[in-house]
């Protein structure tokens, strides 16, 4: 399993800024492992959807190049505390993650 | 049952993929099939604009990319995007002298404004352009970013 999302978000009038970090590797397949100098294989988050009480609002197609745990920020409008924003992410193994949190 | 990993990784993909497609979140999957996999996979900038069908992007001051002047990890480079386009549709990411230049499209739902922070890893010291799809067309920003060390390794 993933280690959880970490979320963040603060509400300023109706919109909420979200600040995220998705723990994952984020391996590049261009990285030797120092110690048994084998090629480290490519292991990246390739789709990312952030959801405003279950409604989509970003939809994001992500390439090797985003850095190790990867951080994202996005602005959602018409937000009221007690909404619910979630994330969730697909990598290229087919591995997939998700996160909730409630706007105060 | 051995199979070479890259197969497998592949079934792993389709067995997820008919699991969602079981009933959970069939927008989720119907989205992910549209992966632009020959703009991401483009190794040159050019392939990649043209894959992506924004090379003829229009210059803009209505897009806000901020980066450093100078990364210094350049494993971890922030950017923050904002678009003042009516009607933004998508906002992407290309880091001109990366392997894969194309290193992220943002698809604006209805709700989101066109706003995106993220970091990235660069390869080597490089323009940064990013195209933002609005109103039926492409525009487009470019900014140089300095790196002391190379990204991909790290």
């Amino acid at each position: 399993m993933a280690d959880p999302i970490k979320m963040r978000v603060t509400l300023a009038g109706d919109v909420a800024t979200v600040k995220a970090l998705i723990p994952h590797p984020m391996e590049t397949g261009l990285r030797k492992d120092p110690v048994t100098n084998d090629m480290v294989p490519i292991h990246f988050i390739h789709h990312v959807v952030a959801s405003h009480n279950d409604k989509p609002v970003l939809d994001a197609q992500w390439s090797r190049s985003v850095s190790k745990n990867p951080f994202l920020e996005f602005r959602v409008r018409g937000a009221r505390s007690g909404d619910r924003i979630s994330i969730r992410w697909e990598d290229n193994r087919g591995a997939s993650g998700t996160g909730e949190t409630v706007i105060k | 049952m051995t199979l070479p990993s890259r197969r497998r990784s592949v079934l792993k993909t389709l067995i997820s993929a008919a699991v969602w497609a079981g009933g959970l979140l069939p927008a989720w999957v119907a989205r992910a099939a549209e992966r632009n996999a020959p703009a991401f996979d483009a190794k040159t900038l050019d392939e990649g604009l043209a894959a992506a069908a924004v090379a003829d992007a229009v210059e803009t001051d209505l897009i806000v990319l901020k980066a450093p002047d100078i990364a210094e990890n350049s494993a971890l480079v922030h950017i923050e995007i904002e678009s003042k386009l009516p009607d933004t549709r998508s906002i992407l990411l290309f880091a001109e002298k990366n392997p894969q230049p194309f290193v992220a499209q943002f698809d604006i739902l209805p709700g989101m404004d066109p706003f995106v922070a993220v970091r990235i890893k660069m390869a080597e010291s490089a323009f940064l352009r990013v195209v933002v799809r609005a109103g039926g067309k492409s525009y487009v920003v470019r900014r140089e970013t300095k790196v002391t060390l190379g990204g991909c390794s790290g």
